[in-house]
């Protein structure tokens, strides 16, 4: 006889408790997504990291008044957003205050096709990452997380077409931001 | 760029993972996050703690102190009881020893009369045992 594993409601209610090992069971089953979700929010992934366990601890400190609904990965991605949004909030004030902050450094562009494939994506990541974040949560909800415009919609509390242009808007300023790259450099035409 | 190509580039990003050890280190972040409220209740536990062992440490020694007052008071007390009880005994022993009387005599010589002895003589009666005497 195979015994179901705990569903998320049922480990919601025992990290209500104060149970940290269905706490734990809980970080295993949602880290990966919540970590891939992030990194491609942020293009970063230390930070994606640990805005990652955040996200997580927000979870737990929030069990108490976690009301279920059947979808535990949606909240988390919510308090991830919300943390990116703050953070991001957080570091445009900052930039207000400290015009001239150190400019990131550029890697030199690799000769292996591996290499210009990781930074095929290191561009694509950041690009996203560049996009404001009411394009960015919709693009990555839907193209990279494969959610449907009308979850989207329910989760980001906005209407179905409103999701619809948010995403189309993305992919264009994406596309804008991507074109300097594409259209000057190498790694579009590899393959494989 | 077409529109699902750029798709297919955003699919094509590699999933990414949390690294190894994530559970453990957010677990362990999560009791340096308690610590702190503990050391901060800490020192208020331990004063109240050093404030209560104090208060029970002086209440013991007042209470010590009391008790042993209370002991040497009850020591003296006992022993002018005692002393009272002798002295008294004393006195009854005194009033209860049938008297000496004494006769007469010269310088080499004093007569007296031991009642006690009297009375513990066979046949000799003390005067005063008589009902008629009185």
């Amino acid at each position: 006889m195979i015994l179901e594993p705990p569903s998320d409601a049922e480990l919601m209610s025992r990290v209500r408790e104060g149970d940290r090992e269905a706490f734990a069971d809980l970080v295993d089953r949602h880290k990966d997504p919540v970590v891939n979700y992030l990194v491609r929010l942020t293009a970063d992934r230390d930070r994606a990291e640990d805005l990652a366990q955040e996200t997580f601890l927000r979870l737990f400190r929030s069990a108490e008044g976690y009301t279920e609904q059947g979808y535990l990965r949606a909240f988390l991605f919510r308090i991830a957003t919300n943390l990116v949004r703050s953070e991001e909030r957080r570091a445009q004030r900052l930039r207000l205050l400290m015009p001239f902050l150190p400019r990131e450094e550029h890697a030199e562009p690799a000769a292996h096709s591996g290499l210009l494939r990781r930074e095929l994506h290191r561009e694509v990541s950041a690009a996203v990452a560049k996009l404001p974040l009411r394009y960015r949560v919709p693009l990555v909800l839907h193209e990279i997380e494969g959610w449907s415009y009308v979850d989207i919609a329910q989760e980001i509390g906005c209407r179905e077409g409103t999701v619809k242009s948010r995403v189309h808007r993305g992919r264009q300023k994406l596309k804008e931001k991507l074109e300097p790259y594409w259209n000057g450099g190498t790694a579009w035409k590899i393959t494989g | 760029m077409e529109d699902h190509r750029l798709g297919d580039l955003l699919r094509e990003l590699p999933r990414e993972s949390a690294r190894p050890g994530f559970t453990t280190r957010l677990l362990q972040r999560m009791q340096r996050l308690d610590a702190p409220e503990r050391r901060r209740s800490m020192p208020r536990l331990a004063l109240a703690g050093a404030l209560a062992a104090v208060a029970m440490t002086a209440g013991v020694l007042v209470d010590a102190r009391r008790d042993a007052l209370e002991a040497v008071r009850a020591q003296r007390a006992l022993a002018e009881i005692r002393a009272e009880h002798g002295r008294l005994e004393r006195e009854v022993r005194e009033l209860s020893r049938p008297p000496v009387v004494y006769l007469g005599g010269n310088e080499n010589v004093d007569l007296v009369l031991d009642l006690g002895k009297v009375g513990e003589t066979e046949g000799a009666k003390l005067a005063a045992y008589h009902d008629e005497t009185f």
